[in-house]
């Protein structure tokens, strides 16, 4: 029963993730909205286009979902709630979010719309931006716990969480995890003014919602990394653990949803150059900072 | 409802048929701006508008339904996954739509009203046992036969190619006159497209051979006479006198003059017959211009130096169809690689653009080779109606755009006034121009902001425009000026609002003059319009600025009826300039200097 | 026991299965992807081997690079989608003879090679990614090193031949090599 409870907080919080996105995007604040959007979606024909590659087309919303729930997997709710506490738990977070990036080149394949094509390729260009950012971090993060399991990092942070101990790898994991699950202003799949949705422009029905489903399990898995790697995870006072690291990664996740809504979407060439220029510079800082610091401060 | 969803109507399926109800998701047609312009608020009806056909289950009509509107409305219509309805605001006759389930007035209440009806009627009947496929001539499909390696062998039956022997694929070509509204299922989906669209650039590269005096010199290598050649269609360095085959890849040769035959053209790309023009226009620049060098010493020095070990790979077989070899003849991009063009229309739906407009992109990669325009062009209809009552004219006028008609109602006034000899001065400027002209700005923020997905700065300036247009202007003077300085300002909306060098003003002259004239607008203006004589005659002239550039209405009246008229919008110039805009740029820059040039799709031509 | 050899064949059949479709499908896109799934299977058999870092690190590698790939097929290939029925193969006899000559080297290697006695005592997975840090920051370090070191200069050299500009391009060059 193990695996009960963390599926239990994972659809809570998916819905709660769904309410807020539309109170952001709508403006009214509604519990029934999610559910009337989803059951809308159930209702709905699946459409399929002429000479689509069916099995990319149908796979790639599946896939999506799978690589989104594997990433929740190492995520620890508090010491004892986590799916798989492995021992290269960091890593396999990265491993199971690079198949978001063969999802969508599937979704954006498949449907034989050029739309979609163009939205699954220019995913493509992204990932090559923000794909060092991702993991220069996490290295920097593993280095001061001295470990890749997610449970031990979050014990390393006991004397100090390390958003403050390197803000510098915050800020950098943050900008790629919001490109990886392209959230506005890093939207370009999708590109709702620019691609009519792009990868997702073809799904309807219950396709859409599985599409939209995973998109949210991917957010929390972000977010849900971003507590365990910088905030500490279930780490605080008072509280039951496990509301700690839900609240913490409720509180990333809103705020990773509404800020696109303030930001003109980054070009792709201006983002690969800022995360190249900018971005894989910074991060090697981050790293021999973090590295001195692990060396010489006993925090 | 037409649009159900087969199937029986089991409890389960009520549930869903009324959450389906509950939040209707809406397309715009003919886009959100003009729901702006017509001073309608979607989100405050309920309704949640989407950028795709196949996330919506309403689509929404906003006033009278173009006739050149009607197939690309059917299409997306098609598009959209059933259980489907159609809400018809202002619109009478919908064919080839079905007709709508909720007809209202075009008005936010009516809007209101609809979302009204739509719960009741999904509420209803979402589900039925008895349903009919929508069928309209614009979605007929016809399966031509092409040559993967000769796009311009078309054929209406299968077959193998008479140039190469290959068989020939099968690819779908919209019926005659076409034209997708999200465009993207038709012929130019990503696998055909790939299949045929080598076939495109291949195809415009041939033109310029034709079309180049120099070329066909080469071509003829060695051939003084002007007697029909024989030329392989791989190796065109190899040139007989007679019929036979290629000593280098065994090829049928084919004479020189069906190699640049161009009527495949039009039979591969039946859209782009009618708006060729600039879509040629652009293509033939660029080979000129770009590639026209490469070309020559492309074939010069396949010509003269050794090129027969060209394909004499050893080991290769020789009828091995090489990449570099098929490929030569694409155009090149600016990079020098030879990629696949594909083209990509954008409307007349599409959620970033002004409703109604058309742009085809061809796109090589994610970077725009040439790009086509298609809008409305209603000015003409104007000329078809005279002579006209001055009445009927400014009725004319009134119904022309939902975006400028207030321009136009300006400039007939005025021009009306000059002919009456009152007026001297031909500039109208006033403070309900000044308004007139901040809509259309607020409209052009707005539009920009959808297109970038800056939300939060599209809902502003739609909801200044609202105030503005319902005579709260006044009262909201102080946020229209905290808005324009912000753009001005605002370092995130500088990569937007930066754009130099093009035609019509320029973004920041254009905020620059939005600042002076949220000084000087008034809510009510006061009364400019002269009672004219019945039987007047004269010839009256006016100008109006625009926020893109200034429209210009000449009048000659005889005896109380307009005979002649001229009416000069800035859209009809800026819209010569979009190929030259977009040319080179990554997609979505490109679509913002579409967005940027504020083009009134009513005013464009075809 | 049995239920690991159990996941480790059918991880190993999808290895093999996905690498068959690799040649037999028509469209790029899809040959690229079934090569990446066929690579995810063998990270999949590192999992069951019990090899944590190495299956972790192989799925996540190959799933990046393998859709690099398959941007490059898309792009440089003609009718990637497959729909054109184009014949894009050539040196059908010499590549039959390479890849079989390679086959039996590999199995060669693999029989007659001395693998040492068999481990019984596996080392928990934090270790052995401990182990597999100091091999490689220890002994293997030059290795790694120039090879990486060489893969950067070829990277950036097929960038500078790519991107040669138009104008003084080679004019016999662009028949020949590809």
């Amino acid at each position: 029963m193990s695996w009960l409870i963390p599926l239990i907080a994972l659809i809570g919080a998916i819905y709660l993730l769904a309410v807020i996105e539309g109170w952001s995007l709508g403006g009214a604040f509604s519990l029934a909205r999610p559910a009337r959007a989803a059951l809308a979606m159930i209702g709905q024909e699946s459409t399929k286009t002429r000479k689509s590659d069916a099995l990319f087309y149908q796979a790639g919303p599946v896939l999506l979902l799978v690589a989104g729930v594997l990433a929740v997997a190492v995520i620890p709710l508090a010491p004892d709630i986590i799916l798989a506490d492995m021992a290269t738990g960091a890593l396999f977070l990265n491993a199971a979010l690079a198949y978001v990036l063969v999802a969508l080149i599937m979704a954006g394949w498949g449907p034989n719309g050029a739309y979609a094509m163009i939205g699954g390729w220019r995913f493509l260009g992204q990932f090559l931006g923000y794909a060092m950012l991702i993991v220069m971090p996490i290295t920097a993060v593993a280095m001061r716990a001295e470990s890749l399991m997610t449970t031990q990092i979050v014990t390393s942070q006991a004397g100090l969480w390390n958003v403050f101990y390197q803000p510098l790898g915050f800020v950098l994991f943050m900008i790629a995890a919001q490109a990886l699950i392209f959230l506005p202003p890093l939207d370009l799949p999708v590109a709702p003014g620019e691609l009519a949705g792009g990868v997702e422009a073809e799904y309807s029905g219950p396709q859409l919602l599985v599409f939209r489903l995973a998109r949210f399990v991917i957010i929390l898995a972000l977010a849900g990394a971003a507590t365990t790697f910088y905030f500490g995870g279930w780490l605080g006072p008072v509280l039951p653990d496990w509301v700690w690291s839900g609240l913490k990664t409720m509180i990333i996740a809103a705020a990773m949803l509404s800020v696109g809504r303030f930001l003109p979407r980054l070009r792709e060439e201006r983002f690969l150059a800022l995360c190249w220029k900018l971005g894989i510079p910074l991060s090697l800082i981050n790293i021999l900072v973090v590295g001195v610091l692990v060396l010489v401060v006993p925090v | 409802m037409i649009g159900a969803r087969e199937g029986a109507f089991t409890a389960f399926r009520r549930v869903l048929a009324r959450a389906m109800g509950a939040q209707p998701r809406v397309i715009v047609v003919p886009g959100r701006d003009v729901a702006v312009a017509r001073g309608l608020d979607l989100i405050a009806a309920g309704l949640e508008p989407v950028a795709s056909p196949r996330h919506a289950n309403v689509l929404l009509i906003v006033g009278p339904l173009h006739p050149q509107l009607a197939d690309a409305a059917a299409t997306l219509y098609a598009q959209m996954p059933r259980p489907r309805a159609i809400v018809a605001l202002g619109a009478e006759n919908l064919t080839p739509l079905p007709p709508a389930d909720v007809v209202c007035a075009l008005s936010q209440e009516g809007l209101r009203e609809a979302t009204q009806a739509l719960q009741e009627r999904f509420a209803a009947g979402a589900f039925s046992e008895t349903v009919k496929d929508f069928d309209a001539p614009a979605l007929a499909v016809r399966v031509e036969y092409t040559c993967p390696m000769h796009p311009e062998v078309v054929s209406d039956e299968p077959g193998n190619c008479p140039k190469c022997g290959m068989t020939l694929v099968p690819k779908e070509a919209a019926a005659a006159g076409a034209h997708d509204g999200h465009g993207e299922k038709r012929e130019h989906g990503a696998n055909a497209a790939h299949a045929g669209h080598h076939g495109h650039g291949h195809q415009h590269g041939q033109k310029a051979h034709g079309g180049h005096q120099a070329h066909s010199g080469h071509e003829t290598h060695g051939q003084a006479s002007e007697a029909t050649t024989y030329t392989c269609p791989m190796h065109p360095e190899i040139v007989r006198n007679e019929p036979g085959q290629c000593p280098i890849c065994g090829m049928t040769l084919i004479s020189s003059d069906s190699a640049d035959s161009p009527g495949g053209h039009h039979g591969a790309h039946p859209e782009m017959g009618s708006d060729g023009s600039t879509g040629h226009g652009a293509h033939g620049k660029m080979d000129h211009s770009a590639r026209g060098k490469m070309d020559h010493s492309n074939h010069g020095g396949m010509d003269h130096s050794a090129h027969s070990a060209g394909t004499d790979v050893p080991g290769i077989e020789p009828n091995f169809m090489s990449m570099v070899e098929m490929t030569k003849d694409l155009p090149a991009s600016g990079d020098g690689l030879r990629m696949e063009w594909i083209d990509v229309p954008f409307g007349p739906f599409h959620p970033g653009l002004p409703g109604g407009l058309t742009l085809t992109l061809s796109l090589d990669g994610d970077t725009v080779a040439g790009a086509g325009l298609r809008g409305l062009a209603r000015a003409a209809e104007l000329q078809a109606m005279l002579p006209a009552t001055l009445d009927d004219l400014r009725g004319a006028l009134q119904g022309l755009s939902p975006h400028n008609a207030g321009f136009y109602v300006a400039l007939l006034d005025h021009a009306v006034l000059a002919a009456l000899g009152e007026t001297t001065d031909l500039t109208v400027e006033s403070a309900a121009i000044a308004r007139l002209r901040l809509l259309g700005d607020l409209r052009w923020i707005a539009g920009l902001a959808r297109l970038k997905g800056a939300i939060d700065l599209a809902a502003r300036a739609e909801g200044l425009h609202r105030s503005l247009q319902i005579g709260h202007g006044e009262e909201i003077r102080a946020q229209l000026a905290q808005l324009c300085a912000k753009l001005q300002r605002a370092p995130v909306f500088r990569p937007i609002f930066s754009a130099k060098g093009g035609p019509g003003p320029t973004p920041a002259e254009r905020l620059a003059r939005m600042a002076q004239d949220i000084a000087a607008f008034a809510d009510r203006a006061p009364a400019e319009t002269a009672a004219p004589a019945h039987d007047m005659t004269g010839t009256g002239e006016a100008v109006v600025e625009t926020g893109r550039g200034a429209a210009r209405l000449k009048l000659t009246i005889k005896a109380g009826l307009v005979t002649d008229l001229q009416l000069v919008t800035p859209s009809q110039a800026l819209a010569g300039h979009i190929a030259h805009i977009t040319m080179h740029k990554e997609l979505g820059e490109a679509l913002a200097a579409v967005c940027l040039l504020d083009l009134d799709p009513w005013e464009v031509a075809q | 026991m049995s239920a690991q050899l159990a996941f480790l064949a059918f991880f190993g059949a999808a290895a093999l299965w996905f690498a068959v479709v690799v040649f037999r499908t028509h469209s790029m896109v899809r040959s690229a992807l079934a090569l990446l799934f066929s690579q995810t299977a063998v990270g999949a058999m590192f999992l069951v081997m019990q090899a944590e870092f190495l299956g972790v690190l192989q799925i996540m590698m190959m799933a990046t690079e393998m859709s690099v790939m398959a941007i490059f097929m898309v792009m440089f290939m003609m009718d990637p989608g497959g729909l054109g029925a184009m014949e894009m193969t050539h040196q059908k006899k010499r590549s039959l003879w390479a890849g079989g000559l390679a086959l039996i080297a590999a199995l060669g290697v693999s029989w007659l090679g001395n693998w040492g006695p068999v481990a019984t005592q596996l080392a928990l997975p934090a270790r052995q990614t401990e182990l597999l840090g100091i091999e490689l920051l220890g002994r293997s370090m030059l290795i790694f090193e120039s090879a990486g070191l060489t893969i950067l200069t070829a990277m950036i050299a097929a960038t500078m031949v790519a991107i040669t500009p138009l104008e003084d391009e080679p004019k016999k060059e662009r028949h020949h090599g590809h």
